[in-house]
């Protein structure tokens, strides 16, 4: 039985979530009623049962490192997976996607500096690289080291011998390297005046 | 030294309040910290709201999901953890709603007593008799406790055994402070009219 006037009180009580003037109220009341502290009594006893059995009863024990791996694996599964799908999709709408894929991307390859860096004259440099790289392996080809020879160091016009592996003569191919201080430089290779000499002379 | 920029215009006074701003920033650090510190008590309140130990680990892993994935929305307009709380409450209800089978928890109800046995008569010492009367009494209280209609179970177990306040409450329910207050009140007059068997023992 709990009191008609004060009833829904004594559970405000309990939890001391009644307003200053109404506990003020209720504790005069109190002095008075005595179902009112029979029934506080009941519900403090209601709690403490109720805490006994949450005490007993206990909970499962948690495994933080592996709440953690799981949560964050969880998130990268779900990032990887929503990347694959955003792949699949793009490769299924060729047209449209492509073309909004951006211009740098597509050369990106040639920045030294990685995809994100952009500079001054990126696109120039992008085209320039492969044509300069294309250049020198020609002129590399062609011009072999150690075959090249100082101009200053000839006289107007200098035989120089060399064995050609490729062919399979018994006179040696000789090269006339005509050098002026006019001449760009020319290497072994070019179409050249060929003199025959005699093997062990040179002029 | 008290309290730390966040950049929001007030200072942040509290750990909580320190590591969600960190999170939002993209530590990941400060969420296992978090997940560190709530963890135990995110266990408790799902095994008390369903009481069923094999969906304790997988609905906390959801709940700390759904909070990770959100942390960036949570504006500070409420505790962290009544945020949280409010998580693990709605995703307890939801699983229920998923096809959840009282006669399960009745099982499970009567294992979990049986398990806690040993604790009681080993802190205890008390005769046979007494001691199977408690047993059979704390079995039969929570019980009482999972049959009451959800929004009250839901308030006393929030009250009872989570220690919140009722504007804490309020906030986790996303419900008025009176509907709390009414909803504790109407719990605990419900429960004492289920223990009347025991109301002449010397228990209640």
């Amino acid at each position: 039985m709990s009191c008609s006037q004060y009833g829904p009180f004594v559970s405000l009580y309990l939890d001391d979530e009644l307003e200053k003037d109404e506990l003020e109220t209720f504790i005069d009341h109190l002095g008075d009623c005595v179902i009112c502290q029979k029934e506080i009594e009941s519900l403090e006893r209601l709690r403490s049962w109720l805490r006994t059995a949450d005490a007993f009863q206990g909970f499962p024990e948690p495994n933080i490192d592996k709440a953690v791996k799981d949560l964050f694996q969880e998130d990268l599964n779900e990032n990887e997976a929503s990347g694959i799908q955003s792949l699949i999709a793009q490769e299924a709408s060729p047209s449209r996607s492509r073309k909004k894929r951006p211009r740098a991307r597509r050369l990106s390859w040639l920045n030294p500096f990685g995809p994100s860096f952009s500079f001054p004259f990126q696109k120039a440099w992008q085209v320039a690289l492969p044509l300069v790289v294309a250049v020198f392996a020609v002129v590399w080809f062609y011009d072999r080291p150690g075959d090249w020879v100082d101009v200053h160091e000839l006289s107007s016009a200098q035989v120089l011998t060399t064995a050609l592996p490729e062919k399979d003569t018994q006179e040696e191919d000789l090269y006339v390297i005509q050098h002026t201080m006019h001449q760009p430089w020319v290497s072994l290779g070019d179409e050249l005046p060929r003199i025959q000499l005699a093997s062990g002379s040179s002029r | 030294m008290r309290g730390a920029s966040s950049g929001k215009g007030y200072e942040l006074s509290n750990t909580d309040e320190i590591l969600v701003d960190r999170c939002q920033r993209g530590e990941n650090k400060a969420f296992e910290l978090l997940l560190q510190k709530y963890q135990r008590r995110i266990f408790h309140l799902i095994y008390r709201i369903t009481q069923d130990p094999d969906v304790v680990e997988p609905l906390a892993q959801e709940v700390f999901m759904k909070a990770y994935k959100s942390i960036s929305s949570f504006k500070g307009d409420s505790r962290f953890y009544t945020w949280l709380y409010r998580i693990a409450v709605n995703t307890c209800l939801s699983h229920r709603k998923r096809g959840f089978l009282e006669e399960n928890r009745e099982r499970q109800l009567e294992a979990n007593i049986s398990e806690a046995f040993p604790k009681i008569s080993s802190m205890q010492s008390e005769n046979p008799e007494q001691l199977f009367m408690k047993k059979e009494f704390l079995r039969f209280l929570l019980n009482c406790v999972n049959r009451l209609p959800e929004e009250l179970q839901t308030a006393i177990i929030l009250r009872e055994f989570t220690g919140l306040n009722y504007e804490e409450i309020a906030d986790v329910m996303q419900v008025p402070i009176g509907t709390v207050r009414s909803r504790i009140f109407r719990a605990r007059s419900r429960l004492k009219e289920m223990m009347t068997p025991y109301a002449d023992q010397n228990i209640m």
